[in-house]
């Protein structure tokens, strides 16, 4: 097996994928306004041809990669290229006004390599493992699954967990459009051919995610007019880069923390690389010398936080390749990428397409340390490129969603449907109704429904709800979602009560 | 007298209600009883999480206009018409593609969009709509070996 993973690894294809896909996330993620989700959204048409190695491992280091581009803006213009990044943005940029800027991005390229290939490490040890409890998993435990990610996902609605939840079983009954598939009925198509198959998910996707965001960009339209540009202040760049290897021996119980915080968060569905950041460096002022100098200008702050985001990129991938549950919007984007390429997350990803996973992960592991090689090298030409005006990104996301939406099938049905999801994901965001949840009802409907009507026919004459309580598996799953959406419910209660008698 | 303050919530969540109930009727009157069977267990909990953002935005409403701590942060007009003017450029721009192929509404398109947010360097203004076209040509045409529209 491991003979035919490497020789996947070294094909020219996925070592081009590696390079590209590195360079390409560093790009992205240091661009403020652009982000892994939307860049892998419209990565899928173009890597649809590719063999799922190369593909993944191009997704997967844009990703990683995305994560660490976004704390050099975050360092030296003191805006987080991605949200994952702002618990850098303090320190990184008070570093960057004491004449240190270049010290902190030599920090952040260190501790993003290092968190990344220990999630890394991560991946490659513990998703074999839980891949295994899928095997205790049927049709009736499928549609638990569903109900689980749904209920986790719909709790990153952005304050509102009603709001998350609705857009998850909003997508949901989005997935129903189309043919039944046990019965052959058409289902609220209203006589529109282009409905028959359903709504397809890649357009949808790069619509809710790309287009939106060029509406997004474009609300700075008066801001573009006054000229008004980003800047980078590249007297800044001068000086120490790399930590020398005393300053590394110091760190080394930082990088541990961080990266096994980052493991944990990201493993946990619901908190994405912005929950771990925070939390590695709130532990790591903790355990600090000098706690005094976080938020003025501390290395140590920027080893934790950046250690941690990238650790949680690899265990976000962990329950997304075992359970099928993505922790994450990107995860999310990455669970249609699966299916786009015929791959089933649970245990076939450690039995039939078990030289693809092992593959992908490598390159993953890969992708993290030669992300730290290349960002030695040229993140001072990336931080460049965030001088780039939006202006200019506004109509390239246009043309590259509409070619990338056109690709799958070579419809232009699908672009006019890219047009809807682009209009439906803007407007969500502007009445605050959280966008992932959609994508991810969408994509696991099939799934759900199947394992509901199985689950009623295996109960037979036994109330579906009793038959659920006499399956072990189905107890665990029932618990974990009542404690997914109750605990969150009760500690905001608690809030409530908190916040009112403090008015009093 | 204080001024009574509306969340955008009410709206959208009866809206959504107001789908969802078109969408039940559609249901019942089209589908068969096994067909619709999921889809109804579907919109019955959509309908219920709508009605608890109605209730949540009514709440929310009346706490803002009695002076309490509750932030309502509705959308602006003056914030989404240019995004929405680009919106219909865009759907311009698909329709353009439709009926006459990608590359020349996608070179018009993109110098276009670049100077109505006022990037007004000649230089640009060529040399990233051709960049961006040659690029897409090449790799779809090429080394994707796919069909352009």
């Amino acid at each position: 097996m491991w003979a035919t993973v490497f020789s996947n690894f070294f094909s020219l294809e996925s070592l081009i994928a590696l390079v590209v896909g590195v360079v390409g996330g560093m790009v992205i993620g240091a661009l403020p306004g652009l982000n892994a989700t939307m860049a892998i959204s419209l990565l899928i048409p173009i890597t649809y041809t590719m063999s799922p190695y190369a593909a993944f491992t191009m997704m997967m280091a844009v990703y990683t990669s995305a994560f660490y581009g976004g704390s050099l803006t975050a360092i030296l213009i003191h805006t987080p290229g991605t949200p994952s990044s702002a618990a850098t943005a303090g320190d990184g940029y008070a570093l960057t006004q004491q004449g240190r800027g270049l010290e902190a991005m030599g920090m952040s390229t260190v501790a993003s390599m290092i968190g990344g290939a220990l999630s890394g490490i991560a991946l490659l040890t513990l998703a074999p493992l839980l891949g295994k409890v899928t095997l205790l998993f049927s049709s009736p435990e499928y549609f638990l699954i569903v109900i689980l990610g749904l209920s986790i996902i719909g709790g990153l609605g952005g304050g509102s967990a009603v709001k998350g939840y609705l857009m998850g079983v909003f997508g949901l009954l989005l997935g129903t459009i189309g043919t039944d598939i046990i019965t052959g009925q058409l289902r609220f198509t209203f006589g529109y051919m282009g409905l028959y198959s359903g709504i397809p998910t890649v357009p949808a996707l790069i619509g809710l995610f790309s287009i939106s965001q060029a509406m997004v960009l474009c609300e700075q339209h008066l801001a573009f007019k006054r000229g008004e540009h980003r800047t980078v202040d590249e007297s800044a760049l001068h000086g120490k880069f790399l930590p020398t290897a005393k300053e590394m021996v110091q760190h080394l119980p930082n990088f541990i923390r961080s990266g096994i915080i980052g493991i944990v968060v990201g493993i946990l569905p619901g908190a994405g690389g912005d929950i771990g950041a925070w939390f590695a460096y709130s532990q790591a002022k903790k355990a600090s010398k000098h706690p005094e100098e976080f938020g003025k200008g501390s290395v140590e702050a920027i080893c934790a936080s950046e250690t941690a985001n990238n650790a949680v990129t690899g265990g976000s991938i962990i329950p997304l390749i075992t359970l099928g549950i993505p922790g994450s919007t990107v995860a999310a984007v990455l669970l249609g990428a699966l299916i786009m390429h015929g791959l089933t997350p649970g245990q076939s990803m450690f039995t039939k397409n078990v030289t693809t996973t092992y593959t992908i992960i490598i390159g993953f592991i890969a992708a993290n340390i030669l992300m730290g090689l290349i960002g030695m090298v040229i993140c001072r030409q990336v931080i460049k490129i965030t001088k780039v005006s939006d202006a200019v990104l506004v109509p390239v996301i246009v043309v590259l969603s509409t070619i990338g939406s056109y690709a799958i099938n070579n419809r232009i049905s699908d672009v006019y449907m890219m047009l809807v999801f682009g209009l439906i994901g803007y407007l969500c965001k502007k009445v605050n109704l959280p966008t992932a949840p959609i994508i991810l009802g969408m994509l696991l409907e099939a799934t759900g429904e199947s394992g509901f009507k199985n689950a009623i026919l295996m109960a037979k004459n036994t109330p579906v709800m009793l038959y659920y309580l006499k399956r072990p598996a189905s107890l665990v799953l029932l618990i974990l979602i009542v404690l997914t959406v109750v605990v969150p419910a009760i500690q905001s209660v608690i809030r409530m009560v908190k916040s009112r008698k403090s008015n009093v | 007298m204080k001024k009574k303050v509306w969340s955008q919530d009410i709206a959208v969540a009866l809206l959504l209600l107001a789908v969802s109930a078109f969408l039940m009727v559609n249901a019942l009157t089209k589908q068969s009883a096994e067909a619709r069977m999921f889809p109804m267990l579907i919109l019955v909990v959509f309908m219920i999480l709508a009605v608890a953002m109605l209730v949540n935005g009514i709440r929310d409403s009346k706490a803002a206009s009695e002076g309490k701590d509750v932030q309502i942060k509705n959308m602006k007009w003056e914030e989404v018409k240019y995004p929405l003017l680009v919106f219909v450029f865009i759907v311009i721009y698909v329709v353009a593609v439709d009926l006459i192929g990608f590359i020349i509404p996608s070179l018009l398109f993109t110098a276009g969009l670049m100077w109505f947010n006022y990037a007004r360097n000649k230089v640009a203004l060529i040399l990233v709509p051709c960049g961006l076209v040659g690029f897409l040509y090449v790799l779809f045409t090429f080394i994707l070996k796919t069909k352009m529209p």
